[in-house]
């Protein structure tokens, strides 16, 4: 628990009281399958989303922060299009297993979140 | 008359608790509100501590209309069958905030209802099966691309693994779309056994903040009020 928390309820003297901390659930996100599957659902993303097409791919992952911070609504579609602009870079910055790419790109849009 | 729908493909998400909420918060801050039930369960009435045996005026009729907590409420499923009900409720409830609970197995009604619609609002759970559910929203129109239609996630609880991973998730899919949340709290089922309007029995619900936020949100969204130029956490 944090210092300032544990102060404040002893203060309070509800010591039986416990403070959580809810870190960024973006960066420790599962990877449900459901949630590829939904994800991959045009009847969710539409079928002209690059986010459909992404995740068709069979590719590098690259892990570059994004340089602006779009819309949280559009994030999907924006961060794909950077994303193909990588894949057609000279060099891949790393190779990944497909699996993990859809957390790096709940991570990376985590990162461009304002909420 | 500014019409605000609430239905979900997925029944049991909290539908009709969001249709009365809201309109009781709308109500609260002094807009004149109509919520109509046009479901043939019958239990909006609930959520403003109204008893199962307490009957409400079918939509229409303007004898004797039950008032609750600031909201006309009015029976609205049978004059819902009706090819003209829009147009009914346009003329009815002109100067009014109409507030319109539909049931998750009457899509027919949300179609025909929608483009009469200032906003649709979609409630979902952080369940598996409730975000399933949302390849059934609209039936044309990705759910990402759907413009007017709100969602409102209900029933959070962010201690739990899948909960939390679903809230983060939709909070990223959906962006602007998403009105708010809503977390879970039992007083809503107890406010509900003791036949008590939710505020009354729990005044110091979470849930009761959270739908004070919502309503700010929801009138943000239909245009009632601006938007503060540096939003202030509550």
């Amino acid at each position: 628990m944090r210092q300032d928390a544990r102060s404040l309820l002893e203060r309070l003297e509800q010591q039986a009281l416990a403070y959580y901390d809810f870190t960024d659930r973006v960066s420790e996100i599962e990877m449900w399958p459901i949630f590829e599957t939904l994800l991959r659902d045009p009847r969710i993303v539409g079928t002209r989303s690059a986010a459909a097409r992404e995740v068709e791919q069979v590719g590098v992952s690259v892990i570059a922060a994004p340089a602006s911070v779009p819309p949280p609504a559009e994030a999907p579609a924006s961060l794909f299009r950077t994303y193909e602009q990588e894949v057609s870079a000279p060099e891949p910055v790393r190779i990944r297993p497909q699996e993990p790419k859809l957390r790096d790109f709940i991570t990376r849009i985590g990162r461009s979140d304002d909420a | 008359m500014t019409l605000v729908l609430v239905r979900s493909p997925k029944g049991g998400v909290g539908t009709t608790f969001l249709a009365a909420r809201l309109s009781i918060a709308l109500a609260a801050r002094g807009r004149d509100v109509h919520a109509v039930d046009c479901t043939s369960q019958d239990s909006l009435k609930l959520f403003f501590g109204l008893g199962t045996r307490q009957p409400l005026q079918p939509f229409g009729e303007t004898d004797a209309v039950v008032v609750a907590s600031g909201v006309r409420l009015t029976q609205g499923h049978e004059a819902s069958r009706h090819a003209g009900f829009a147009d009914r409720l346009a003329t009815l409830l002109s100067d009014q905030i109409c507030f319109v609970d539909i049931s998750a197995s009457d899509a027919e009604l949300r179609d025909r209802l929608l483009p009469h619609a200032a906003l649709e609002i979609c409630a979902i759970t952080p369940t598996p099966i409730a975000l399933a559910a949302l390849t059934k929203v609209d039936a044309d129109t990705p759910v990402i691309e759907l413009e007017h239609t709100a969602f409102v996630l209900n029933q959070t609880d962010d201690r739990r693994r899948l909960s939390g991973d679903i809230h983060a998730l939709i909070r990223t899919l959906m962006g602007d779309a998403l009105l708010g949340t809503v977390r879970r709290d039992e007083a809503v089922n107890e406010a509900l056994a003791a036949v008590k309007p939710l505020a009354a029995h729990a005044p110091t619900s979470a849930a009761l903040s959270d739908l004070e936020r919502l309503a700010d949100a929801l009138e943000r969204r239909l245009g009632l009020v601006h938007a503060p130029a540096a939003s202030a956490a509550r």
